[in-house]
């Protein structure tokens, strides 16, 4: 008979080590998993963090921008963006060309003519045209010192030719604006004194009298006006009896329309009024009846005659 | 020649061997699982701290989005305000802003202390575009003030306040009345700021 000797110790540490290995590599697995998945949550937060660390900067851009307009109240700002919606329209139609040349003509004593548009469209944001002026040396100089803003329509002059005969003749290239701004948060903003100079120099110097400026209404006085009125229809009501109150800017508000006093050709030649070196307040006529404005699209172009009635702004109206 | 024996010394050592092994594999292990819980805590902690930071800054962002939506219509009007008012100064810069310049180019043939009006000049015709570039005509009652128009038009004084001036030429013209015209052309100093 053979005798085979087992050795029991062999396989009783194999078998005890290997249940307890196979059981340490489960929790090991286990525990790596974890990691892994944690790595993973750590890496989705940091983009999170990342991100909202971003929205926070953006939001503190835009804190900033409302900080560093602190130095003007908000009324303040609301006043300026009225002034310069009503200097540089969001839109506008050759036909304002008329109105801003009566309106210039008027308030500088400088009489002009013979107004050519040389330059606009639909989608072009400039109406630029030429235009002859006449008067005495210190007319023209009055005209130089306050053609941009005194009409409250932003002019600027490109190209002048002075003819110095007896009288001065002037034949000069006047653009007019419109601007349409849209609101990007993205956009940087800042202002500084030398903007807010030249803004307070223009309101104060040439909107101050303006009953259609309200330089204190917040849009939301405004949205609950809007509210309060009824919107649907324009009334075209009188306007006011007192000189003083008499709006300064032709096309701001459709309720009140300014007077023609002189009348365009078809030609597009302009005929002002008799112009008298000081202003006339005896010009302003207020008439109680609604206003009549009648336009004959005869012309192509929009220069056609004119007929309107209504109260003549004037000069330190 | 197939042996009838075993050997125990060989299955001894086979067991020793096999026992070490597993006794390392076991601390190996034990070590990894430790390392990778000490791995998982600080991952935890990572992520707590993360997820704290990011509580502070959404509630930092309430915050700043409460300010901000109070300040609504304010902020849509201060962007308004500084795109028009850009606008307004990109539109100024096109302009010629004649004023000064006029002053400037009067001051050329202005009447000096003792002169007669029989020996003055003056300007007939000044065209200037918004580049400040100008083209003047000068008008003189005879030579002898045309001739001093010229030493004025070359002086330091004047030529200081052109960056470029080029005189083009004088026309006599006698059919009427002796008349001297003078045609300038140059580009004027920039004022504007």
């Amino acid at each position: 008979m053979k005798l085979i000797r087992v050795d029991y110790t062999f396989k009783k540490a194999l078998l005890g080590q290997y249940l307890y290995i196979l059981f340490l590599f489960i929790i090991a697995f286990f525990l790596l998993l974890i990691c892994i998945l944690l790595i993973q949550n750590i890496v989705s937060k940091r983009d999170e963090f990342i991100a909202t660390q971003q929205e926070i900067e953006e939001t503190e851009r835009r804190i900033a921008r409302v900080d560093s307009f602190k130095i003007i109240s908000p009324n303040q700002i609301v006043a300026y963006n009225n002034m310069l919606t009503e200097l540089i329209p969001e839109s506008d139609t050759n036909l304002s060309v008329y109105f801003v040349l009566d309106s210039l003509a008027e308030k500088t004593n400088f009489e002009l003519s013979n107004y050519r548009i040389r330059k606009s469209g639909e989608e072009s944001e400039t109406i630029t045209f030429t235009v002859s002026g006449t008067g005495n040396e210190e007319e023209f100089l009055y005209f130089l010192e306050n053609y941009r803003y005194i009409t409250q329509r932003l002019i600027t002059i490109q190209n002048i030719n002075i003819d110095n005969s007896d009288t001065k003749e002037v034949e000069m290239e006047l653009t007019l604006y419109t601007y349409k701004p849209g609101v990007s948060l993205t956009q940087r903003t800042d202002i500084s004194q030398q903007d807010l100079g030249l803004l307070s120099f223009i309101e104060g110097t040439y909107f101050e009298r303006s009953p259609i400026f309200t330089p204190t209404k917040l849009p939301e006085e405004e949205e609950k006006e809007q509210e309060a009125t009824q919107p649907a229809e324009i009334t075209i009501s009188p306007p006011p009896q007192s000189t003083q109150e008499a709006p300064l800017r032709p096309t701001a508000n459709p309720s009140i329309r300014p007077s023609i006093t002189g009348s365009a050709t078809p030609s597009g030649t302009l005929s002002p009024r008799i112009i008298s070196p000081t202003p006339s307040p005896q010009l302003i006529t207020p008439t109680p009846s609604p206003i009549n404005t009648e336009v004959n699209d005869t012309t192509p172009t929009g220069q056609s005659p004119i007929t309107t009635e209504s109260v003549a702004p004037t000069k330190g109206g | 020649m197939k042996s009838h024996y075993i050997n125990l010394f060989r299955k001894k050592n086979q067991a020793i061997i096999v026992s070490t092994g597993m006794r390392q594999t076991k601390k190996i292990t034990l070590r990894v699982i430790l390392l990778l819980l000490v791995i998982m805590v600080s991952m935890y902690g990572l992520r707590a701290w993360i997820q704290e930071q990011i509580n502070t800054l959404e509630r930092q962002k309430d915050l700043y989005a409460t300010f901000i939506d109070n300040n609504k219509n304010i902020e849509k009007e201060i962007i308004l305000l500084h795109k028009r008012k850009e606008y307004l100064k990109r539109v100024l810069k096109d302009d010629i802003n004649f004023r000064p310049y006029y002053t400037i180019l009067n001051g050329i043939v202005d009447q000096p202390e003792g002169a007669t009006a029989s020996n003055s000049s003056v300007i007939q015709n000044i065209e200037f575009s918004y580049d400040t570039s100008t083209t003047i005509t000068f008008e003189s009652a005879n030579e002898e003030s045309s001739w001093q128009l010229i030493r004025r038009l070359e002086s330091s004084e004047t030529i200081g306040q052109f960056d470029q001036l080029v005189i083009n030429g004088i026309v006599y013209n006698g059919l009427q009345e002796d008349r001297y015209q003078l045609y300038a052309e140059g580009k004027l100093k920039n004022l504007t700021p």
